[in-house]
């Protein structure tokens, strides 16, 4: 490893032994709250059966190491004092944060309120163009679209309880949604010159959803986090072809 | 039984099995739908065996055990797909694959590292039944010998070996990513009093964290991060190679194979810890006992093959105490369990009196089952490694959503895909800082054990420590552990120089 690639790691060692002195310093006074040797639930406790003794063990180890590790880091930056700090590049930062708005925005967001084979098309046609095309530009356009519309049905999935009806309503809304972002992305796509990007991110999408949703639903029988206007149509469907199988 | 009727039983099984077209169908879907749930992430060979057991339902009990043991043995080498062509093992068994696998893979020997991994965990899976059937009752009394004084030791033996190992900045980190996978496993009630702790008064923190959602998180979400900030690509397709394993490898790994089968066996017999761990200790035992230690991590296919070997070897050894004593030694056994007993058979030490065949059943099946992972890997892989071609960008985003699933799948429970985003985010920070990630999955997985058996152990002799340095095994676990910890520290080198210096001198006069 490189002297400037080091520092920087000792510098983030040091941040990291103080999150770690204060989470395990945290975690030894919750457990101290936890029954020692007094009685629960009727029972009397002995120090040794307490649920407070494994948490109070891994914390205290834990300080120590935090503590060792925080003075092996100050010893080597007192030491090495002259080295410069390299820094990440912006770029690099950007798409950290446009990855990390992604996964979470998906996860938090669009799983828990649209349908699944909606939510699954529109974050894979958004996060591989994104990324395939390498444009800075189109990934700042999807950062701030994503981030909004995220932010937007986060507040209304912690705010308000939905109806069917109002679920439904959001399921065409978001089908809309990804269907102006497949005719939105088309223009740009073609302003910076990378179509073909463009047209492998939507059939990729489309094919990952169509694949993995019945895989999952109807061969695996696992229930997709939300089951809306596309996915209970499709199990409706196979129910049909079923019975029309059987000659019912 | 003596040896010529189990060898007349053995041949009957395998000729009876062979002659029906419909086992042989059965026998290579099972393990083809093994590998396929081995290698996605999240799916695991436990929930694998569950689903298929209510579709086993309707069959006789050996194309039932065809179609569980050959899923069983497949998903266990499946694991070891996405270990090395991407870096995100698809069961915690195979996460020690994926030290020494990818970087074969990014060297564009991805085809290499998946035909000694097939072929390693082909002669795993064989050792493993050749003891099975050779020393089983003597492996399972043995076994039996660890208490909550061993196995207390045992969690804490894997954690540190675990940290030492994948540590590549200071060992002390690799030990504190073990300590925080210990710290996220007391999230929950405790198993003895069912009191809450760090739960926040969230009903969904109740029962702790699975340890999918952990798998997946910790391993998937940085590898995303990670490949698509640094615009970096998958493993290199030049110079792919044969994916049939040079046979001079193996020969020149005997010793490796060897050892790391019986490390298999051997933690696969001991009720309750699985492939995890024997991938682990075994990939340690192999890195100490190498001529060239420093390779390690670096693409040695002596690390792959140690892992490999071992915990495919775990399966023999698990159905060792689950045939014999009607205990499981993984959690995939104890699902097998509940599968056998649907079928009408209670595994335990009167199945040898009232079906003295059976053991020699199942040995005839799993040695089917093994030879299909191995047709079946060998056709696999070749299709499998072309995904290294696929740009990142393309392929990453798909891994992401599979991940989601995968998270999703065990527990049907949304709020394990927040704790995948949230410790997939720690653990992409950690990483940055070369804290390895490994150790903290161990750590969530052998952590409940680790709690429940200590205050066992100390509830048993009143709070006393000296059982701890009283039972045999106790010692050996314990020494063993000194010898990791004091090896890492300063007073080592001072303790060697000494050595040296008084040796020199004795030697000078």
């Amino acid at each position: 490893m490189q002297p400037e690639q080091l520092i920087v790691l000792r510098r983030a060692d040091i941040k990291a032994a103080i999150v770690i002195i204060i989470v395990s310093l945290l975690m030894i006074f919750e457990s101290a709250s936890f029954p020692l040797t007094d009685s629960y639930a009727g029972i009397q406790n002995a120090w040794y059966v307490s649920p407070a003794l494994f948490p109070i063990l891994i914390a205290s180890i834990l300080l120590i190491c935090g503590v060792t590790l925080l003075f092996k880091g100050l010893a080597f930056v007192r030491a090495h004092k002259e080295i410069p700090v390299v820094r990440a590049s912006q770029a690099s930062r950007w798409r950290f944060v446009l990855l990390v708005s992604l996964i979470s925005g998906m996860v938090f967001s669009w799983v828990p309120l649209i349908d699944f084979a909606i939510s699954s098309f529109t974050f894979l046609f958004l996060f591989i163009l994104a990324f395939y095309s390498d444009s800075p530009a189109l990934q700042h356009k999807v950062l701030t679209i994503w981030t909004s519309v995220s932010l937007i049905l986060l507040v209304l999935y912690q705010t308000s309880a939905l109806s069917e009806g109002g679920r439904n309503l959001l399921d065409w809304g978001a089908l809309l949604f990804a269907a102006l972002m497949v005719g939105f992305f088309r223009q740009w796509a073609i302003n910076l010159d990378c179509f073909t990007k463009w047209k492998t991110s939507v059939k990729t999408a489309l094919i990952v959803t169509l694949v993995v949703c019945p895989i999952f639903r109807l061969g695996m029988l696992v229930p997709l986090p939300t089951e809306g206007i596309v996915i209970e149509k499709m199990v409706d469907a196979k129910y049909l072809i079923r019975d029309m199988w059987r000659g019912n | 039984m003596d040896i010529l009727s189990s060898f007349y039983v053995f041949g009957g099984t395998l000729a009876s099995l062979l002659s029906s077209p419909i086992n042989i169908l059965i026998l290579v879907g099972a393990s083809f739908f093994g590998i396929i749930f081995g290698a996605l992430p999240g799916l695991t060979a436990t929930l694998g065996v569950a689903l298929l057991t209510t579709l086993t339902y309707g069959m006789d009990v050996n194309t039932a055990l065809i179609a569980l043991l050959g899923l069983y043995v497949g998903a266990i080498y499946g694991g070891s797909y996405p270990s090395i062509l991407i870096n995100i093992p698809g069961t915690a068994a195979a996460a020690a694959t994926a030290l020494d696998g990818y970087p074969l893979a990014c060297k564009g020997q991805g085809g290499r590292a998946l035909g000694l991994t097939t072929t390693a965990s082909l002669i795993g899976t064989l050792m493993g039944i050749l003891v099975l059937v050779m020393a089983a009752p003597w492996v399972a009394k043995m076994a039996l010998q660890f208490t909550s004084f061993e196995f207390f030791l045992l969690a804490l033996f894997g954690i540190l070996i675990s940290g030492t190992l994948t540590s590549s900045d200071l060992v002390i980190k690799g030990w504190i990513a073990g300590l925080i996978g210990l710290a996220i496993a007391t999230i929950g009630r405790d198993p003895l009093q069912f009191f809450p702790r760090f739960t926040f008064d969230l009903p969904d923190l109740d029962q702790g964290l699975e340890v999918v959602p952990v798998l997946i998180g910790a391993f998937g979400i940085p590898q995303v991060i990670n490949a698509l900030r640094n615009k970096e690509s998958l493993g290199a397709m030049q110079d792919f190679g044969r994916i049939m394993p040079e046979w001079s490898t193996l020969f020149k790994n005997r010793k490796n194979i060897t050892r790391s089968s019986m490390i298999g066996i051997g933690i696969g017999a001991v009720p309750g810890i699985g492939e995890d761990i024997a991938g682990w200790v075994s990939y340690g035992a192999a890195k100490n006992t190498s001529k060239h230690p420093e390779t390690f991590g670096s693409g040695e296919p002596e690390g792959i093959i140690a892992s490999e070997t071992a915990n495919n070897a775990c399966i023999g050894g698990a159905l060792i105490p689950l045939l014999t004593l009607g205990i499981p030694g993984s959690p995939p056994a104890a699902m097998l369990l509940g599968a056998l007993m649907l079928h009408g058979i209670t595994p335990g030490p009167m199945i040898v009196v009232q079906d003295p065949g059976f053991l020699i059943e199942v040995t005839a099946i799993l040695v089917l089952c093994s030879v299909a992972m191995w047709f079946n890997g060998m056709f696999l892989a070749k299709q499998v490694v072309k995904v290294l071609s696929i740009p990142a960008p393309i392929f990453l985003p798909v891994v992401t959503l599979m991940c989601v699933l995968g998270s999703y799948a065990l527990g049907l429970n949304v709020f394990n895909l927040y704790m995948m985003v949230l410790i997939g985010v720690v653990a992409y920070f950690l990483a940055q800082m070369q804290y390895p990630i490994s150790p903290l999955v161990i750590g969530v997985i052998l952590g409940p054990m680790a709690d429940e058996n200590l205050r066992r152990a100390l509830m048993v002799s009143e709070g006393s420590l000296l059982p701890f340095i009283e039972r045999p095994v106790s010692i050996l676990l314990l020494l063993v552990i000194a010898l990791i910890l004091i090896s890492k520290t300063p007073l080592n080198q001072k303790l060697k120089d000494l050595f040296f210096h008084s040796f020199k001198r004795l030697k000078s006069k």
